[in-house]
């Protein structure tokens, strides 16, 4: 018989607690935590203020509601509350690599404390927190408008609060599956960023086809005040012209929905805690032969695949072109990489749509009178997203890094073959950009095009400096397939300066070459500037070389883990 | 005589107040299966790392091939090859692809990168699965793999930090029958592992390191020797104990005879009398 006292399950709770606090603190023991603690802080803060300010403005909102008698809008309200906290959740567990409470169950843990830890996870979220905080404002707001909705006010956002977190544990425990296999964890996360980049275009669509979308979604009023977020403002009409079942009723619907997906969530962690394991499948072991077999084999065929296409050796050493084929390849396979490749044409599109509209009075956009800095500006906000590529080189090697150090080979051509590839797709975004442009505003002057590219090869050739030392001094591991990837605080804010000081030194010199009315100054400035820079580079690679073997250990600390 | 194929003269290492390799004098002869030993936290792993360059020494010297590593760090890496402990693969590619790249950082040209891959895929058996990447091949699948991307170049000096870590017992015969042949074509083998019985089995020369420090060097026979004349044997464990004169020690009765393992087994069994 084990030595073991029944634990009560407070006491359960209370260890989990302990062990996550515990687990956040020693997190911050080493030097690099410091930086990234102080980014934390800084993010909080900026959290904070963000959470706070929209609280108000839905506490005064809850306010005019409530005093106007018009109920029916708080769904408006709470649909806000209910988006985030359904969509933050989702977010983050895609990106998420800690902690897995699933991890526990190997302990004698009760299901009961189980399936309160799933509830317990669920609460302990930047997005629930920030909806509890609305939720709260909210209720300040009918406070101050009739004090006398309070109490009902908040039995029914306890009870909304209640179906939100169900629903929420519920859809990511079913969501799971998906969420453990790295494919379709993937093609999650280009779904999201598809979804954010709707978002984005929201306001046009909203601008050119609400008139139109505005009849269907007031005959689907009815239907949407059945859900969650359209209960509370029924039960608070109810109350307010004395009519106490609609309270009741909108409180028994909404326990209802708890029940529901409290239900339903119960049934994904009854097979997680009866064994189900939904960890990254590892592919079964290939079919074995003894060793004699094995080495009696006759000569093996190359596949035709295997073999290498030398598009590149002529011009490049072998090493730094293997390195180039390399990153290729991870481009291809890694789908937030490939989605940052399409991200600046689109986001390009809608600026475009959005800056040649004419909204809010403003009938002659500022592109529409200078057609030919439509180009300059694409370029410029492409290179925004491209240029801080080249901070964090080494983010996606992992392991693999240990390789640069054991073959023999000097650093200065894995930094080539990594350049290089940051280079390649700067010129096919580059091209991009210009088609676009060409085909929205037409073809930019000859001398902007050249100009625009002048300035792009020296703020790149700057970036591959600045950003080999980052890489070098300030590592951080990325994973596939993850969308919040924290580079270094140091390497963010040096990357920030970069292109803020970058993007002014082109826009002086485009503004003198502009103002005396000698445009081929911007270009031969750039042009000169460009030849120093690489001069420079090529300079640097040795140093860097030396200074990556003196940085090996760092390296291979951060991204071998 | 032929130079040592590595040589180390007063090898340290220290991490901050710790020293992990402390004063390390080896001499490893061309063409040996060296089994290089040590309890968990002895050092073994900082004096690959050393020995290969992933790690510099805080002092002394290492001299592989009779070149300085720290003078001649690419021409030594063009002679060896190195399974690590992170085994430095690189996940989003193929195995096909991680070999492929590997041969072309040796410098072998791209026709016989790719002649070598495929090779070494059919006999580590990796063939079949050639589109699977490797974050999605098992840990023993990824240990073959590292391996083979440690021969791609025929090294002169191999060395593998436990090699034979996951592998399953069938996949492991014939990594050491490649490495026997390999030995017996003048390639020095250098291997960490916790398996004795596969070191006792395949390496012909043993060093013992314990506690940052080199306790013991030399052949089996003269370990054997060495131990059996120092009286150590005798508080060397329960299955020492039962070891007679001239029964033939094994290396499992010679590691804890000189690491000394015996008062903490006495001691644990004094502190957990709850467990027993």
């Amino acid at each position: 018989m084990a030595d073991v006292a029944k634990m009560s399950l407070g006491d359960q709770l209370a260890l989990m607690a302990w062990l996550r606090w515990k687990l956040f603190r020693n997190s911050l023991r080493k030097k690099s935590a410091k930086l990234d603690l102080l980014a934390y802080v800084l993010a909080s803060l900026f959290g904070l203020v963000f959470v706070f300010g929209i609280g108000m403005g839905m506490g005064f909102g809850a306010y005019f509601f409530t005093s106007q008698g018009q109920f029916a809008q708080f769904s408006l309200l709470l649909w806000a509350v209910f988006a985030i906290w359904q969509f933050m959740p989702l977010m983050t567990a895609t990106s998420a690599s800690g902690f897995d409470f699933r991890n526990l169950l190997r302990f004698p843990l009760r299901f009961s404390a189980f399936y309160l830890l799933s509830l317990a996870f669920g609460i302990a979220d930047p997005g629930v927190a920030a909806a509890l905080v609305w939720l709260l404002c909210i209720t300040v707001g009918i406070a101050a408008a009739r004090l006398d909705l309070v109490l009902p006010a908040i039995l029914l956002f306890i009870v909304f609060a209640a179906a939100n977190l169900m629903l929420s544990r519920m859809l990511f425990a079913w969501l799971e599956r998906v969420l453990a296999r790295r494919r379709t964890r993937e093609a999650l996360f280009v779904v999201f960023m598809l979804a954010m980049l709707g978002a984005q275009f929201s306001g046009i669509i909203v601008e050119r086809w609400g008139r139109q979308a505005a009849p269907y979604l007031l005959k689907a009023q009815p239907v949407l005040s059945l859900l969650p977020p359209g209960l509370p403002g029924r039960g608070l009409a109810g109350v307010a012209q004395g009519d106490s079942t609609a309270l009741f009723g909108a409180t028994a619907l909404l326990l209802a929905y708890a029940a529901a997906c409290g239900f339903l969530l119960r049934i994904r962690l009854r097979a997680q805690y009866l064994g189900e394991d939904l960890g990254e499948s590892r592919a079964p072991s290939a079919p074995q032969r003894t060793a004699a077999t094995a080495m009696a084999r006759p000569r093996v065929a190359v596949p035709e695949a295997a073999g290498e296409r030398s598009f590149l050796p002529p011009l490049i050493s072998a090493p730094a072109a293997a390195v180039l084929r390399k990153e290729i390849r991870y481009i291809q396979r890694n789908s937030a990489m490939l989605m940052t490749l399409v991200l600046p044409i689109i986001l390009i599109v809608f600026i475009s749509l959005s800056m040649t509209s004419p909204r809010h009075g403003h009938a002659n956009p500022f592109f529409v009178r200078m057609p030919d800095l439509a180009f300059p500006a694409g370029a410029a906000y492409m290179f925004l997203i491209f240029g801080q590529f080249a901070h964090n080189s080494f983010a996606y090697d992992g392991r693999g890094v240990q390789l640069y150090f054991l073959a023999p080979v000097r650093f200065r051509e894995i930094l080539l073959g990594k350049n290089l590839m940051l280079a390649l797709e700067v010129v096919l975004e580059t091209f991009l950009v210009w088609i676009l442009i060409s085909a929205l505003k037409g073809p930019p002057a000859a001398i902007y095009l050249l100009g625009t590219c002048s300035w792009l090869l020296f703020a790149l050739l700057v970036h591959f400096m600045i950003g080999n030392w980052l890489s070098l001094q300030f590592p951080r591991r990325f994973d596939f397939g993850q969308f919040r990837r924290r580079a270094s605080g140091v390497t963010v804010l040096t990357g920030l300066i970069l292109q803020v000081v970058l993007l002014g030194l082109g826009v002086l010199v485009g503004f003198i070459a502009f103002m005396s009315g000698r445009l081929w100054i911007f270009l031969a400035v750039f042009l000169v500037l460009s030849a120093m820079a690489l001069w420079l580079y090529l300079a640097s690679l040795d140093s860097f070389s030396r200074f990556a073997m003196a940085r090996r250990e760092v390296l291979m600390e951060q991204l071998v883990r | 005589m032929s130079q040592p194929a590595i040589v180390t003269e007063n090898l340290t290492r220290k991490f901050g107040e710790l020293v992990a390799v402390n004063q390390i004098n080896l001499s490893v002869e061309g063409g040996q299966f060296f089994g290089f030993l040590g309890p968990n936290g002895a050092g073994k792993s900082t004096m690959i790392k050393m020995l290969t360059g992933l790690l510099a020494p805080t002092s002394g010297r290492m001299r592989l091939l009779g070149m300085d590593l720290e003078e001649q760090p690419i021409e030594v890496k063009r002679q060896i090859g190195v399974v690590p402990e992170g085994l430095a693969l690189f996940d989003r590619l193929t195995g096909s692809e991680f070999l492929n790249f590997t041969g072309r950082m040796y410098g072998l040209d791209a026709a016989t990168a790719a002649q070598r891959s495929a090779e070494l895929l059919d006999f580590m058996q990796l063939a079949d699965r050639p589109k699977t990447l490797i974050t999605d091949y098992s840990h023993g699948m990824q240990k073959k793999l590292a391996l083979a991307a440690a021969v791609i170049h025929t090294p002169k000096i191999l060395f593998l930090d436990e090699p034979f870590e996951g592998v399953d017992a069938i996949a492991a015969g014939t990594l050491k029958a490649m490495m026997m042949r390999m030995t017996q074509r003048g390639v020095t083998v250098f291997l960490t592992s916790h398996v004795l019985e596969i070191v006792e089995r395949l390496c012909s020369h043993v060093a013992i390191i314990h506690k940052g420090q080199l306790v013991a060097q030399g052949s089996l026979e003269e370990l054997r020797a060495g131990v059996a004349a120092s009286g150590r044997l005798a508080g060397a464990g329960a299955e020492a104990a039962v070891a007679t004169a001239d029964e033939t020690l094994t290396l499992e009765q010679i590691f804890l005879a000189i690491v000394g393992s015996s008062v903490d087994t006495r001691r644990a069994e004094e502190e957990l009398s709850w467990l027993m």
